[in-house]
């Protein structure tokens, strides 16, 4: 008598069971390759599952970083075409001025050449106005005028055409009291507020930093 | 050799000389005329009196326009663009009476 091939001998699975666990086995290979390994290895996603799952992502290409250019510092751009590249965030500022009648005042900010800052100001009433740079390596007094008109406010972008100090004379001529307020962002190193008679006062500015922490 | 080394003393004392003198520098005067005299003009400030010394070449403007020097009178608001070291050592440029400034403190 020979023995029934589906009947289990010595407690072994029977060969139409081993064909059923292996069939189900391929089955849940394939659901397991098409649902979850296509998305996620391949970017391929024949039933749906990656985008339901969120796992398509995962067959993205990893981002390489590339880094700032060498020459550039926190101050000094490395420019390529039409950007400046910076190795370090830019700090914002904002001050206000209140002028006394005939009085004046000058607000610079140190910038190196090719750095750049945005700025508004405004004055309570028009004033005499001088936006200016004072070259680095040339005798006190030195100066190139931008823009010398009198203003009532000034909006805009800048970037320095030589390393040195650049900003604005703004002058009350007349008998009442003006306030002048400016509020900028940009890659400059030190903020000086040159008052009447030569007093000078160095402001601190604000890292970027500071102002996302506080936001 | 002698003559070569005190030439160059006397350019390192020249330069040393040179370093140390004050700098002139352009000084505004925001105040009242407190005292006019024919050479010196007294003004007082929000912070300060100042004693500023005038010439013939110091210019009185009133209302943009030149005026003589006896037209400066004490009492009236002036704004005097002066040159010197300090405020202890300023020679007038040039005198504006003004309209009368309200000083605040």
């Amino acid at each position: 008598m020979t023995p029934d091939i589906d009947t289990p001998t010595n407690g072994l699975p029977s060969r139409r069971k081993l064909a059923l666990t292996t069939a189900g086995a391929l089955a849940a290979a394939l659901v397991i390759v098409f649902a979850l390994v296509l998305p996620a290895e391949y970017g391929r996603d024949p039933l749906g599952t990656g985008r339901l799952l969120g796992i398509a992502a995962l067959s993205a290409p990893p981002v390489q970083a590339v880094e700032t250019p060498r020459d550039a510092t926190l101050y000094k751009p490395s420019q390529l075409g039409p950007i400046g590249y910076h190795a370090g965030a830019y700090k914002v500022d904002s001050a206000q001025f209140t002028l006394g009648p005939y009085e004046y005042v000058e607000y610079k900010y140190r910038l190196e050449q090719g750095a750049a800052m945005l700025y508004s100001w405004s004055a309570s009433a028009p004033v005499k106005h001088d936006f200016h740079g004072e070259p680095d390596g040339k005798p006190a007094g030195t100066a190139e005028s931008f823009d010398k008109n009198d203003r009532r406010d000034g909006h805009g972008t800048f970037t320095a055409p030589f390393s040195g100090i650049h900003g604005w004379y703004w002058e009350n001529t007349g008998g009442e009291s003006v306030t002048v307020a400016i509020s900028s962002a940009g890659y400059y190193s030190d903020a000086i507020e040159i008052g009447m008679n030569h007093a000078r006062r160095r402001h601190v500015l604000t890292p970027l930093a500071t102002v996302r922490s506080a936001q | 050799m002698r003559r070569r080394t005190w030439s160059y003393w006397m350019v390192a004392m020249f330069l040393v000389t040179a370093a140390q003198l004050p700098a002139h520098e352009n000084f505004r005067i925001i105040g009242t005329a407190t005292k006019v005299q024919a050479t010196q003009v007294d003004v007082k400030t929000k912070d300060r009196s100042v004693a500023v010394r005038m010439d013939k070449q110091t210019k009185f403007l009133r209302d943009g326009k030149k005026v003589a020097a006896g037209e400066l009178k004490a009492g009236q608001s002036v704004v005097v663009e002066a040159y010197g070291d300090s405020f202890e050592d300023l020679l007038a440029i040039e005198v504006r009476i003004v309209p009368p400034i309200r000083q605040s403190k």
